[in-house]
């Protein structure tokens, strides 16, 4: 029994050895150039349409009425609202109107949840492209479809480059260059506001599913205090989504507390949390500044910008 | 194997070839493999998805169910399962790790997940030594997989960024098999199931009573120790590469024995052969009532395999414990 044992892990150490994964990732950098934004692809890519295949190998010509699919829901909004043609996304109740009322009427195709997508359909409904947030928890998983681009959503810059670069490659019209233009302005509303007062110690806190955690620089919620020059004090930790208790909150005692979370239901439920959180003692109850700052989503959106200029209103004053 | 044995593994095998070509013609449209003018996303659906994921299915719903045979005759326990004893939460554990840390011994890893679950192993072993009863060995395996899986989702929170796509494969996904993973199981199973199915020609003997073994000069604890070794690594294949599926190692063997006597040589056949049909069966199932949604067959076998358990439980009189 022994020997038949060693035989057979020796001859599984073989066998095994010979084999090797096979990843097909293609993916496309966005990258910001000083005041200009624009699409610089990896060097090997710098011809987009020679490297973007389809699900059958073929070469694809990128234009408004390439058909895409989409895995993911905050990235769906985004490349509808830029007039991309999508022929099927997966099912959450976050997406746009328009993209709801268009998978209600069964005019694009549902994909099943953003955590466990069909592959199935998405073969069957043959998108040219087909588009992942980089936000997303699985983005690697899907490495193997030829045609995959994933779109950088987690810092706030992204959203402009992510247009702007979809907005030339895929020669979209007016209303992706109107959605821009809104983008820009609003951004530099918000960033208007910004003045040299002292805010003193600032935390910004994510409240997603009943969870409230700290945001560092490098999460979306963090991208937003560095945008208006704020300095968070947790700028710093490398954890993301660390949790934030009541008892680390009166150890640290911030001046200024943002706590922010998708849609109105999340704002009620954060007034809620802080109402019954017996918070009077923290200096930043005191001087009336916990601001409870409601988003669109949770990560990189079209709105982006317009929960920038909120922030900086709260933080800067009208 | 007798002539009933025969016959039924016969129409098993029929059953399971019915399911896997099912399983290639249905989802969410209909596609005849075997029509020549399928179009090339129809070849694609049927060799790039289907055909892995049934073939994944299957594999690992044999080497589970071998698994878990062999794991209930090594510690003469109906009730025993690679699941519910923990050791395919310490395998997930260590494959878990070596994902993380490195992740170019990927085609290792049924050997890795081997180690988590003998380590496994090795503790509930310690444990029984004060108390051997085979109810106590149950209760200990589930503490010890409760200590595992904690420690599965603080390794899964703390690295949640390099282990973002373990999600779906610590349920038990069948979802992004890829030809790949299929080829590295098909080279594991292989070996694994026909030691299992010569391993069980010799079995029976451990049905005796450890002192009259230990008159007639058999070493049990080490042979029973070498059988439980090969059941977990039947399981690791599974683990490795599909993920955690429970109960099967404990249903197919408990369907196995109401087909066919309590012999192993006539149990091991009908038990892999059960343990691709629950599977395969179950991922079918699950694909023509949610066409849309996909979900991990991990979830739907604990349903059923937890529900099994409970019903044994309470007819426990009739089961070995």
């Amino acid at each position: 029994m022994k020997k038949l044992l060693s035989t057979v892990i020796v001859g599984l150490l073989i066998l095994s050895g010979c084999q090797s994964q096979a990843v097909n990732t293609v993916a496309l950098e966005f990258t910001k150039s000083g005041d200009d934004y624009s699409l610089n692809t990896t060097e090997e890519m710098t011809t987009y349409n020679q490297l973007i295949t389809d699900l059958t190998n073929l070469q694809v010509d990128l234009n408004a009425d390439t058909p895409v699919a989409v895995l993911a829901t905050s990235t769906a909004n985004i490349l509808d609202s830029i007039g991309l043609n999508i022929i099927a996304v997966t099912d959450s109740k976050d997406l746009n109107q328009n993209l709801t009322d268009k998978l209600a009427n069964g005019e694009i195709t549902n994909l099943g949840s953003a955590l466990e997508p069909n592959l199935e359909l998405l073969y069957q409904v043959e998108p040219d492209v087909v588009f992942v947030g980089s936000n997303m928890p699985h983005t690697d998983q899907y490495d193997f479809l030829d045609n995959l681009v994933v779109l950088p959503q987690e810092n706030y810059p992204e959203i402009f480059y992510t247009v702007y670069g979809l907005m030339e490659q895929f020669s979209l019209g007016d209303q992706a260059q109107a959605v821009f233009n809104q983008l820009v302005t609003t951004d530099q509303e918000a960033k208007s506001l910004i003045s040299d007062q002292d805010l003193g110690d600032v935390a910004i806190l994510k409240y997603a599913y009943g969870n409230v955690t700290i945001a560092p620089d490098n999460t979306y919620a963090g991208s937003l205090l560095t945008e208006l020059s704020i300095d968070n004090m947790y700028g710093d930790l490398k954890d993301v989504d660390l949790p934030m208790d009541r008892e680390r909150l009166l150890t640290d005692d911030p001046d200024m507390i943002i706590v922010y979370g998708k849609g109105e239901e999340a704002v009620s439920e954060i007034n809620d949390l802080i109402a019954s959180s017996k918070l009077d003692s923290l200096t930043a109850a005191q001087k009336n500044q916990i601001y409870v700052l409601e988003s669109q989503s949770l990560n990189v959106d079209v709105d982006s910008p317009a929960t920038l200029l909120e922030l900086s209103k709260d933080v800067y004053g009208q | 194997m007798d002539n009933r044995t025969k016959r039924i593994v016969i129409g098993l095998l029929i059953l399971l070839g019915a399911i896997a070509f099912f399983s290639i013609i249905f989802g969410t449209k209909l596609i005849n493999p075997l029509n020549p003018n399928n179009s090339v996303i129809d070849n694609q659906i049927i060799f790039e998805l289907r055909m892995p994921r049934t073939i994944a299915a299957i594999i690992s719903g044999m080497t589970l169910a071998a698994g878990g045979l062999l794991i209930q005759i090594s510690m003469n326990n109906q009730l025993a399962d690679t699941s519910i004893l923990g050791f395919q939460s310490g395998a997930t554990l260590v494959a878990l790790v070596i994902m993380l840390a490195i992740p170019s011994l990927y085609p290792f890893l049924p050997l890795f997940a081997f180690i988590g679950g003998i380590l496994v192993y090795g503790l509930i072993y310690l444990i029984s030594k004060k108390n051997s009863s085979s109810v106590f060995l149950i209760v200990a395996g589930i503490a010890i997989s409760s200590i595992i899986r904690s420690m599965i989702n603080l390794v899964s929170t703390l690295f949640a960024e390099n282990l973002q796509s373990t999600i779906a494969w610590t349920n038990g996904s069948l979802n992004t098999v890829q030809p790949n993973d299929v080829k590295l199981m098909i080279m594991y199973s292989i070996v694994l199931l026909l030691v299992a199915l010569i391993v069980s020609t010799r079995v029976d003997i451990l049905l005796l009573d450890d002192d009259y073994l230990h008159n007639i000069g058999v070493n049990s604890q080490r042979y029973r120790l070498l059988i439980a070794a090969v059941a977990i690594l039947l399981s690791a294949v599974s683990v490795s590469f599909v993920g955690t599926i429970g109960f099967v190692g404990l249903l197919a063997p408990h369907i196995a024995r109401r087909l066919v006597s309590n012999s192993g040589y006539n149990l091991m056949p009908v038990t892999i052969l059960i343990g691709g049909i629950l599977v395969a069966g179950c991922d079918l199932l699950q694909r023509l009532i949610f066409p849309i949604y996909e979900i991990p067959v991990g979830i739907t076998m604990s349903f059923i395999g937890g529900t099994y358990l409970v019903i044994l439980l309470i007819r426990s009189n009739n089961v070995r414990v």
